[in-house]
């Protein structure tokens, strides 16, 4: 009874994580989150529960982004309004000094839009190396490590860091890596090259597409970036020349909340109130639910792109279960997939389905898919061959709606194995089922 | 000798030179024909033995180039189109028996191919990683020591990334302590890849092959059309070549070329099938003169086209292995550069090195194979310049192409072993006249 009583507890507790802070007090508490999707990867400091008795760790499955990045956004584009507006005079004093930091953190940005940093390979090493020291059992000599990646650079060469990684945590095994068109629909299903995507996105309705954008809208007019731009230039009007006022205001967020991912020593947090870096983020996060989570949008089929993803991760582990040579399968890919990939597993706190575009920040925040956020399926086995299987989210046990085996995190692989194929098979349906 | 002697002597060696090469090419691929498939042949198995270095010389440094490793075809389109090619002609039965051969070995590799277009084989990867494997063994000296680090970097083509991956592993996994850093991106393209737009010199008229704006464009394809014979070429495979009108609307001088370049990356993929045998010879051999045309005119020593232009631009790369050498030797902080990237790259270094054969004008295709011959730019090709230190501190540098020693027009009584400073005023010295090629010529069209 006590034991049961504890698993309950247990599971209480890992169910409702979040419930504690809402997310305009987390990001108050830790401002990286409201870089959303640019957050840092905060590393686990507590080493996991142990298995239960007589469990020992002999296979991983792996799912994961890549790591610090640099902005998406081309870096000219910020210097060349605030040369522009220099030259006409419409700077404030603050814009001057924004604009002479900038410059002078320009040629650290120029032509690296969207690259891997040293903080993301420290990221990724980091995981790895973690991952040798905690299930170190898995990597018998004899076996292979095998990953795969997206075809995007920083991809690849996050999974080139986290094989870095494992060699000097000591794995000596064999390695095989690979990338390319044939891997593209099961790691990065948010792409053209998986016909799931291609099905659901050719069916979405433009009016079910316009009321999205429309909560997304109405987030975005409660920001008032007349008031944060009118900090940096002097005349309202000369900057609609420029372009509309909130997508300037969200250049700068998009600045400052990815220079933490460079490890440059620069900042410009400062240029915004926590209301507006709350508010900044609010709309980028309801723009994810609604095209990658658990939205109700397009008929609640968001997530069900993941499909082919899952499936592969159940049929790489039936084979490597079978022939036992893998250690380890390892998967690079993108943010919008792994967010899927949660909604689709129904994990707790990435399920809750949002009544009005305001209450989305509660429900489901983007920023626990971090930089080099990751899945991890860790397969544990007795001497009677039973099979357990814990979920980590960013290296934290992660519960869903199955009967637990033991401890309130471990699953029969047999029971979890049913539950992913059959939501699997539910997110065809959906997608089926939407109107042509 | 006397005056007299020495032209005897002088014109002896000449002929004997002119004799042995007549038909290099030619003679080459049929002895291999696997050197047909031009810039997809395989990378030597066989690795020469090494000159040994001076007495009291041990290599410290070492400085490095490479192409990615075997690659699949660079696009799926071709496995597409020579599939449905084939299969229509098979529901048609209009298949000659070459053609009916083509399709039964062709469908069996299909599926390893399919989606796999551009991306580094597993035998890319072997070489890869053989190469890193034998640098370490040949001087291991560069590699040990407490904290050795290495400095990688590539293109950003993902078959360029898993390239320095498996290079970088195989170190790794032979020394778990060495620290090693992965680079790509577009900011460090230009001494890497010194033909895009990265590179201040570089043209539209100068950059890859599908730009509108090439200078060689016209005479390519004149050439084109006196080499290749598409009702040849297509008439080996089927009985009516006239439904091939809709896989080429354009061009069948086109079509053909692809469908030989795509059969010559078999040997490259995973898969044990060949094409090439199957085809007329003589169209796989004009093929390749054609094709080593294109690379010759866009890369290497052509004067008549664009005087030198497109060898030159590849001075950002020597910008680069000079800085980084000065620094690293200074510093002592860099063991190892690594370098990954493309055949172009490694063809106008071997001309801008004026390294024997590789910087000689021809006028005509069959003048060019008999010197310049992009078969010797294998997959996986890489240049290696080793740095040699004796006790004194005086330093010695000599090149490696695809692991054999090079030499080069640098005086030296250690030759294939340079002194630092002299190769580094050759350098300068070439970069000097490359500046003085590009600044006085203009593309033709721009």
């Amino acid at each position: 009874m006590r034991t049961a009583l504890l698993t309950v507890f247990t599971a209480l507790c890992l169910s409702f994580p979040l419930s504690a802070q809402t997310a305009r007090e987390e990001i108050a508490a830790d401002r990286n989150k409201a870089g959303g999707i640019y957050c840092l990867y905060a590393a686990p400091k507590d080493a996991p529960v142990p298995a239960p008795k007589g469990f020992k760790p002999f296979y991983i499955s792996y799912f994961g982004r890549h790591g610090a990045r640099h902005n998406l956004a081309d870096p000219a584009v910020l210097l060349n309004w605030l040369d522009q507006a220099a030259a006409a005079g419409k700077l404030t004093p603050l814009g001057e000094e924004v604009r002479s930091r900038y410059t002078a953190l320009y040629p650290q940005l120029k032509l690296r839009e969207g690259d891997l940093t040293a903080v993301g390979t420290a990221q990724l090493e980091g995981i790895a190396g973690r991952m040798m020291g905690q299930y170190a059992r898995v990597f018998q000599k004899g076996r292979t490590v095998r990953a795969v990646s997206s075809t995007a650079p920083r991809c690849l060469l996050s999974m080139a860091a986290f094989l870095h990684g494992l060699r000097s945590s000591g794995w000596k095994g064999g390695i095989s890596l690979d990338t390319g068109n044939a891997w593209m629909r099961t790691v990065a299903p948010h792409r053209k090259t998986n016909e799931l995507y291609v099905q659901q996105r050719g069916r979405i309705r433009t009016e079910d597409r316009a009321a999205c954008e429309a909560d997304v809208q109405r987030l975005r007019d409660e920001i008032d970036a007349q008031a944060f731009l009118s900090r940096l230039f002097s005349d309202r009007e000369w900057v609609r020349s420029l372009g509309d006022p909130h997508a300037i205001m969200n250049e700068f967020y998009s600045l400052a909340v990815s220079l933490p991912c460079t490890g440059l020593p620069a900042d410009f947090y400062d240029l915004f109130t926590p209301e507006e870096l709350y508010r900044e983020w609010a709309v980028e996060n309801l723009r994810y639910y609604g095209y990658f989570g658990p939205s109700k949008y397009f008929g609640g089929t968001s997530w069900a792109i993941a499909a082919p993803a899952l499936e592969k991760i159940i049929s790489d582990a039936d084979e490597d279960l079978r022939t036992g040579t893998t250690a380890a399968r390892l998967r690079f890919g993108h943010d919008l997939g792994l967010m899927c990939l949660y909604s689709l597993l129904d994990l707790e706190g990435w399920r809750t389905v949002a009544a009005d575009p305001h209450e989305v920040a509660d429900a489901w925040r983007s920023y626990r898919v971090p930089m080099a956020g990751n899945l991890q399926w860790i397969f544990y086995r007795n001497d009677a061959g039973d099979i357990l299987v814990r979920l980590r989210v960013n290296e934290q046990d992660a519960t869903l709606p199955v009967e637990p085996a033991a401890k309130g995190i471990f699953y029969r692989w047999e029971d979890l194995r049913a539950h992913c194929l059959a939501r699997c098979a539910e997110a065809r349906k959906r997608i089926e089922r939407m109107p042509l | 000798m006397s005056r007299a002697r020495f032209f005897l002597s002088a014109a002896i060696l000449f002929l004997a030179v002119v004799a042995a090469s007549a038909q290099t090419a030619r003679k080459a691929i049929e002895a291999d024909l696997a050197k047909a498939s031009h810039i997809f042949n395989m990378y030597p198995e066989q690795i020469p033995d090494h000159a040994r270095p001076p007495k009291g010389y041990k290599p410290f440094y070492i400085s490095h180039y490479g192409r990615h490793g075997a690659r699949n075809n660079g696009s799926d389109s071709e496995y597409v189109l020579f599939r449905d090619m084939l299969e229509e002609a098979y529901r048609t039965g209009n298949l000659t028996p070459a053609g009916e051969e083509a399709r039964l070995r062709f469908q069996s590799a299909f599926p390893k191919l399919y989606l796999r277009g551009g991306e580094l084989s597993s035998k890319g990867w072997r070489q890869h990683r053989e190469i890193a494997t034998r640098m370490m063994a040949d001087y291991p000296e560069v590699f040990r020591g407490k904290e050795v680090h290495i400095d990688a970097r590539s293109t950003t083509v993902p078959r360029c990334i898993m390239s320095m991956a498996a290079f970088c592993d195989a170190l790794k996994e032979r020394n778990t302590a060495l620290q090693i850093s992965q680079n790509t991106g577009s900011w460090l393209m230009n001494p890497l890849n010194p033909f895009t737009t990265a590179n201040p010199d570089c043209l539209p008229s100068d950059t890859g092959f599908g730009s509108p704006h090439l200078a060689w464009d016209r005479p390519y394809h004149a050439w084109r059309k006196k080499l290749l014979h598409p009702e040849v070429f297509f008439g080996s495979l089927f009985k009516d070549t006239s439904f091939l009108k809709k896989y080429a609307p354009r061009s069948p001088y086109s079509l053909e070329e692809s469908l030989i370049s795509m059969s010559g990356t078999l040997q490259c993929s995973d898969v044990d099938v060949s094409l090439m045998d199957l085809y007329p010879f003589e169209e796989v051999y004009n093929n390749y003169l054609l094709v080593n045309y294109k690379y010759y005119v866009s890369r290497g020593p052509d004067t008549l086209i664009q005087k030198g232009r497109q060898w030159a631009l590849v001075t950002p790369f020597f910008d680069d292995l000079l800085s980084c050498a000065d620094a690293d030797i200074a510093s002592g902080d860099v063991a190892v550069r690594l370098r990954f990237g493309h055949d172009i790259t490694l063809m106008s270094l071997l001309t801008f090195l004026d390294v024997d054969g590789w910087n000689k004008p021809a006028s005509d295709p069959w003048e060019i194979a008999e010197n310049w011959n992009c078969y010797n730019v294998p997959m996986a090709a890489n240049a290696q310049f080793i740095f040699y230190r004796n006790r004194r501190g005086d330093i010695l540098v000599r090149m490696m192409y695809n692991e054999a020693d090079v030499l080069l027009p640098i005086a030296s009584e250690m030759a294939p072993y340079y002194r630092w400073e002299d190769f580094r005023h050759f350098c300068l010295a070439r970069k000097a006249v490359a500046r003085q090629i590009l600044d006085s010529t203009k593309p033709l069209k721009s």
